[in-house]
């Protein structure tokens, strides 16, 4: 070691260097974001929680109940009971989704093909009622306040919503597989 | 740079002190660090017998954090299981994808598209930086200061917002699908990847520069966790170990697969097989990620994302509103599912902390029979014995962070 | 009234007065450690309670008052109860003879001659270095007494550490001693009289670096923290400690930082003097206020950026490394004294 490590040790060179830059942290902007505050805005493609889209011409949701989605799903959180509207479309009477068993990958989004179900940006989602978390119809529906428009840019053009699945008896079953 | 290349025969007389204090050891006393141990990262137990302050045995424990992922994915289509393997090693969720989608790729001769293989090693070098940028954080803070850790967990933001961007999540990805990738890259991804690419190398030369050149660091890191080559292959231990070693085994080179073949990137060897190499080597890392993230950017392909394989991946969703044959597909592949041929198949990626293999057997239909997942961390927990009996117990912490354990690798 | 009244009226006011601004400090001063540690690392600290988050302290306090009073069921109890208070009240003594103000006659209240500072011991120094021996007694007996593996060890940890480096502490106050022919601290201040260049700190530099040292593994402060290495033993030997009796442990170690903090300003940076003579009209205890909270915030600058050292090297550093030059710093200083005159 020569005469420069020595004089370099001695004079703690290299820990004034970090207390240098723990310095120059000292007195730059701070990086927190003082939630709930403020609140950092997550990106388009964010998964947060669910929502069912309303189709604006009939006001009722655009699901068809054709199971895809709750078939798709990884964690069997998705309960759908169908049932055809009087005025022959097919929609859900009930579907429940339980937050509590979703693991927010997007694949339930991904398979609807009316693009009825969607990912919100909604990421604040602790309760302490647990009822909370089992989304019903309803929860859902009201919950596309949170969706965002490149979602619903997604479903201009599309085909109608009014599309059967080929099942044998009229009514598709509850969730399953 | 480690200037000598020590010879096996060099590095292992270096380890004779420790089996002397082993062997020199009166009685013991008995601690169990873990399962909850605020530096054992995750619910790991390592139950010590102390003589003093050196270790004279260690005997880890594994598996608390075991969630019976394997047996999960017997009951799932293969589509479903992306979702599952994002939760192995969630610090690095799309590599995890990455790996199980080449292996049934490979099972099912899919042929992934240029852009997808693309984005694909985008997102993995994304993920690799975000993991050794955190392995860095955990590191220092084992070893005394909390400043480092929220310092690097700050550039690490920069990286998980990238992955927001590109996948929708910050951790669990589930951006991998068979045939491809989920999604295309999003509008301004590419100019603010660069920009992040552009100056991450800049905040790992300011880590360098305090931590590699410290005397405190290089007194708990150098010479300290020796482990020979002989040694990782005795134990399986793989990755950043192994390539301090002195080994240039990187999967990305040896097997390449995705865009890996592609590109032009370092290996970054160290000599000396202690815990300063084991820092280097990831440093060095860090940097060849950025190198191939740059060239992937700027020599991406046009074209599809995801192979338009009809019976074996998901149709885009664009298409399914639109196009009655992408809906049938739809329908196919989430009520019947990617029907796979019979056989078994086995495929073996370079994970950060090591290497990573999926095996699949499948007796024909959309689940397979077995999946078995050979995760690096499950056997870096279990190496721990060689490597820490002699030494003391605040080197067993940094030994511990070096060899880069996370318990959702190691259990499944 | 006559003198001997007034002073000891002058006596109790500065007895209770003090303990009670150490208090106040303290509880401030854990606010910004806080608070600093997280600006040292690009964040802010608490802000939520009072403005700026100042009244985080007395949040904690009655959070830690509301904890249930754990004592492990195989530990020695009387032992375990007493711990907390053998560190806890030796910081405090040592105040009692460290001067704020000018003392012998110079300061008048109300007419009468008032000493700052509460006992003019002829041999404070001693006093200084032998509480804080005692201190050590308070950390061995809470790790012994937790009958946990962890405690035992954190506590011989640190036992062992605190007496290594209060040798080279003792050495090198040795030089200051030497320089101002005095043990007592109001002697010590009174030789630094003059501007900063007569301070202490410029012939003893290194005896100062060495006590500034000393004093972090005194102080059980990052790089010395081993005994309290959260990633390596949980605790160290406040591994069993919960509540009140665990907030006291802080607050003597926080006590312990001012106190410290107190002495480096009075032995080599002048204690209640001003820097420049013509300051003079600014009173020495606020001079004092301000030296102790610029080593306080150095002490924190110095325990968020550096990282702890291993057992082995912090002994070697204490017994090889300080203790020699702590020894020749004090040869140096003696020849030097005694040539100079």
């Amino acid at each position: 070691m020569g005469l420069k490590d020595v004089v370099k040790k001695a004079a703690f060179v290299d820990i004034l260097r970090g207390m240098s830059v723990t310095g120059t942290y000292f007195v730059v902007d701070k990086v927190t974001v003082e939630y709930p505050k403020e609140k950092l805005q997550t990106y388009p493609r964010f998964r947060g929680a669910q929502a069912l889209l309303t189709d604006p011409a009939t006001g009722d949701t655009k699901c068809v109940a054709c199971m895809l989605c709750a078939t798709i799903c990884p964690s069997q959180c998705i309960s759908i009971v169908g049932e055809q509207t009087p005025d022959g479309r097919s929609h859900p009477a009930t579907f429940d989704l339980d937050l509590t068993r979703c693991i927010f990958c997007g694949f339930c989004e991904e398979v609807c093909p009316v693009a009825a179900i969607v990912m919100t940006r909604q990421y604040e989602l602790a309760t302490y009622d647990k009822n909370d978390c089992l989304l019903d119809k309803e929860k859902l529906i009201a919950n596309q306040v949170n969706a965002h428009k490149e979602l619903y840019a997604l479903t201009e053009g599309a085909a109608p919503a009014a599309v059967r699945p080929a099942s044998a008896d009229g009514n598709a079953g509850s969730h399953g597989r | 740079m480690s200037a000598e290349r020590p010879t096996l025969e060099e590095l292992k007389e270096r380890k004779v002190l420790s089996r002397q204090r082993v062997e020199r050891s009166g009685e013991v006393m008995t601690v169990s660090m873990g399962p909850q141990h605020p530096s054992m990262h995750g619910v790991y137990r390592a139950v010590l017998d102390l003589d003093g302050e050196v270790i004279v045995a260690v005997r880890p424990e594994i598996g608390n954090l075991h969630r019976g992922v394997e047996k999960l994915c017997e009951e799932r289509t293969y589509h479903q299981i992306i979702p599952i393997t994002d939760r192995l090693d969630y610090l690095s969720s799309f590599v995890m994808n990455h790996g199980y989608c080449e292996a049934v790729e490979k099972l099912m001769g899919v042929e992934v598209p240029a852009r997808g293989r693309y984005i694909r090693t985008i997102a993995s070098e994304l993920c690799r930086i975000a993991n050794h940028i955190m392995w860095l954080g955990i590191h220092i803070m084992d070893l005394g200061t909390q400043t480092f850790f929220c310092i690097c967990f700050r550039d690490r933001e920069y990286v998980l917002d990238l992955l927001e961007m590109l996948t929708g999540a910050r951790l669990t990805h589930s951006f991998g699908r068979i045939g491809g990738v989920a999604k295309d890259l999003p509008d301004g991804f590419d100019h603010r990847c660069r920009k992040v690419i552009d100056f991450l190398p800049q905040r790992i030369a300011e880590y360098e520069r305090i931590i590699k050149h410290n005397r405190i660091y290089y007194k708990r890191a150098k010479g300290v966790g020796i482990f020979t080559s002989e040694d990782c292959y005795a134990w399986r231990v793989t990755g950043p170990p192994l390539r301090s070693a002195g080994v240039a085994r990187d999967l990305r080179k040896d097997e390449p697969y995705s865009a890996y073949d592609e590109v032009d990137f370092e290996v970054a060897v160290e000599y000396q097989g202690d815990v300063y190499d084991r820092f280097l080597v990831r440093m060095k890392e860090i940097r060849e990620s950025c190198k191939i993230i740059r060239q992937c950017l700027d020599n991406l392909p046009d074209g599809p994302f995801l192979a338009r394989d009809v019976t074996h991946s998901l149709p885009l969703k664009k298409n399914v509103l639109r196009d009655s044959a992408a809906m049938i597909q739809d329908f196919y592949q989430v009520f019947q599912g990617p029907l796979a041929p019979k056989g078994e198949v086995y495929r073996a990626i370079e994970a950060p902390k090591g290497e990573m293999g999926v095996y699949i057997r499948s007796e024909g239909g959309a689940k397979p029979a077995r999946i078995r997942f050979t995760t690096p961390s499950f056997y870096h927990g279990q190496a721990l014995p060689p490597l820490v009996e002699g030494e003391m117990v605040s080197d067993m912490v940094a030994i511990f962070a070096s060899i880069d354990v996370v318990l959702g690798d190691c259990d499944r | 009234m006559s003198d001997p009244i007034a002073q000891l009226i002058f006596l109790i006011i500065k007895a209770i007065l003090m303990p009670v601004l150490i208090v106040m400090m303290v509880a401030f001063i854990i606010f910004f450690e806080r608070k600093f540690a997280g600006f040292f690392q690009g964040r802010v600290g608490p802000t939520y309670l009072g403005p700026w988050g100042s009244f985080q302290s007395f949040g904690d306090i009655f959070k830690l008052l509301s904890k249930e009073d754990l004592i492990p069921a195989k530990s020695d109890k009387a032992v375990f109860r007493l711990a907390p208070y053998i560190i806890f009240i030796p910081a405090f003594l040592v105040m009692a003879v460290m001067p704020f103000g000018p003392v012998g006659g110079q300061a008048n209240l109300f007419g009468y001659r008032f000493d700052y500072v509460i006992a003019n011991f002829d041999a404070g120094l001693v006093l200084f270095l032998a509480l804080g021996a005692i201190a050590v007694y308070g950390v061995v007996l809470a790790g012994w007494s937790s009958n946990s593996n962890f405690s035992l060890l954190g506590g011989l940890r640190a036992g062992a550490q605190m007496i290594s480096y209060e040798l080279a502490m003792g050495f090198s106050v040795v030089g200051v001693m030497l320089m101002a022919n005095s043990m007592s601290f109001v002697d010590i201040v009174n030789g630094q009289a003059g501007d900063f260049w007569h301070w202490y700190f410029i012939p003893q530099v290194v005896g100062g670096l060495i006590f500034f040292v000393a004093t972090l593994a005194e102080l059980n402060r990052t790089p010395f923290d081993l005994a309290e290495a959260e990633q390596e033993l949980v605790a160290g030997y406040l591994t069993e400690y919960s509540g009140m009796r665990w907030g006291i442990f802080m607050f003597a170690e926080y006590v312990n930082l001012v106190v410290i903090s107190g002495i480096v300003s009075t032995l080599y940076f002048g204690g209640w003097r001003a820097p420049l003579e013509v300051l003079d009209f600014i009173p020495g205890p606020i001079w004092l206020f301000i030296k102790i909270c610029a080593f306080v915030f150095l002490y924190m600058w110095v325990r968020w950026t550096i990282f702890r050292y291993r057992y082995n090297q912090l002994m070697s550093i204490g017994w090889k490394v300080l203790l020699p030059l702590s020894i020749l710093n004090l040869a140096v200083t003696a020849i030097v004294v005694s040539v100079a005159g």
